[in-house]
């Protein structure tokens, strides 16, 4: 086994490759192995676009729900990580606008102050109020860039948009976090 | 605040970004009106960078539990984008099928018409000259796209007939005549339509009809069109007052020139 990855690693396939290729094959265990290398990552971005623990955590389960029902489907022309990150951010998107009308009559202030409490006490609460005010959209670029610190090409396989697209769309979205960011310390 | 030059935005925010402090040195050396600027924008990254939950890496993820009810859901755009392309797509197939499906409009087809030149003699004894029948369009289908050029049916010189009869009313004449010639006869209305007998030879059918017109009170008008049409007057003017005459056999002289109308001379 670690010979497989070993051998896979020197001949420029990543692990990622051999685990699905593998799921494909019937050995259900590989999917765990993808399960815990990415749950984090997945977390992470599902917890920066959907501003909940909780929500979040609930989004990671679907996503890899889905994954695991439709690992068939991945066609291998990008990476595994980016074909993820992908569902995850839809995904996500999805369910912060699902909520979104859920929550339209909670507080914001409410709102960032729950934020507040579930962060660790070095978190800034002004980035914390600015993140909450941004779109769904937008809070996934910051995420992907500053987050999990993807690349262009990257972000933009992600967001399933071209090179150029995301790198307009990541500038504008920094630039509306930037004035939320400032208004608020003004 | 005032806004910076895009290159110079740009800079800094990739400086910013990647944290080399060296670099963030030497550019406010040559910009050290932005020192304030690098270090806004160097909180703000650095709070963003930090505001990534750490928590989760520290404890062994939950176990895997597919999820019954998660069904996969296209992007709202796709949906959009999927559902404007069908519309477009119906869109053209009613206008295709529609277009197919309509009878095209018909130009209204050039009709020329020969009018012949109006000689003084004939039009004295047979009045003016035809008029063109109006084109009917109503029978054409969209194969009859083309303009139609059309001339008016040219009257082929009509053949002398032989026509004897020695008891009938006048318009039984006149239908014997029509079908022994081909042409159409048609009688006006007020067309007197007494008893005669007629007994002609070679002669064309308008002939016969001008022979028989001058003696009964009526004027064939050719319509140039292969009909002719009888109105009950006489060239003079008058209308012809009819007189039922016992058909008489005609003479010998009178058959050998090819003319007889019983009861005349």
């Amino acid at each position: 086994m670690s010979a497989l990855m070993e051998r896979a690693k020197q001949g420029g396939f990543d692990e990622d490759s051999v685990l699905v290729e593998r799921f494909l094959s019937g050995d259900r265990s590989s999917f765990e192995q993808l399960y815990s290398k990415y749950y984090d990552k997945v977390f992470a971005i599902a917890r920066g676009i959907l501003l909940d623990q909780d929500e979040a955590a609930d989004a990671v389960q679907e996503v890899f729900t889905l994954v695991f029902r439709h690992l068939g489907r991945f066609d291998k022309r990008s990476r595994f990580s980016t074909w993820l990150f992908r569902i995850a951010v839809n995904r996500s998107i999805q369910e912060a606008r699902k909520n979104r009308h859920k929550k339209r009559n909670v507080d914001l202030t409410e709102a960032v102050g729950k934020i507040a409490a579930e962060e660790p006490d070095t978190a800034d609460p002004k980035i914390q109020a600015a993140l909450a005010k941004l779109t769904p959209n937008d809070r996934a670029l910051i995420v992907l860039f500053y987050w999990e610190e993807l690349s262009l090409n990257d972000i933009a396989s992600s967001l399933n948009c071209g090179v150029n697209a995301a790198k307009t769309r990541l500038y504008r979205a920094r630039e509306r976090f930037r004035v939320l960011y400032e208004g608020d310390e003004a | 605040m005032k806004r910076l030059a895009p290159e110079l935005d740009s800079l800094i925010w990739t400086l910013v970004e990647k944290g080399n402090a060296r670099a963030i040195e030497e550019f406010l050396a040559r910009y050290p009106e932005m020192k304030q600027e690098v270090a806004r924008r160097s909180l703000m990254v650095k709070g963003l960078k930090e505001l990534k939950p750490e928590a989760a890496v520290e404890f062994a993820p939950p176990p895997f539990r597919p999820a019954e009810h998660v069904r996969y859901q296209r992007p709202t755009r796709m949906v959009y984008i999927v559902a404007a392309l069908v519309l477009a797509a119906l869109g053209v197939a009613s206008f295709t099928v529609t277009y197919i499906a309509l009878p095209k409009q018909v130009e209204a087809p050039v009709v020329e018409v020969e009018v012949p030149q109006a000689d003084p003699e004939t039009f004295a004894e047979t009045g003016p000259p035809p008029k063109a029948q109006e084109p009917s369009f109503g029978e054409l289908g969209p194969e009859d796209e083309q303009p139609i050029k059309t001339k008016a049916p040219t009257v082929q010189a009509p053949k002398a007939i032989a026509i004897t009869i020695e008891d009938a009313p006048l318009h039984t004449v006149f239908d014997l005549i029509a079908a022994e010639s081909g042409l159409q006869v048609i009688v006006a209305p007020g067309t007197p339509n007494p008893s005669i007998g007629v007994d002609y030879k070679q002669m064309t059918p308008l002939e016969i009809l001008r022979d028989m017109g001058r003696e009964h009170g009526f004027t064939p008008m050719d319509q140039g069109d292969g009909s002719i049409i009888i109105v009950p007057a006489v060239e003079n003017g008058t209308s012809g007052r009819m007189r039922p005459r016992i058909p008489e056999r005609p003479s010998q002289a009178d058959r050998q020139d090819g003319r007889s109308l019983t009861g005349t001379n």
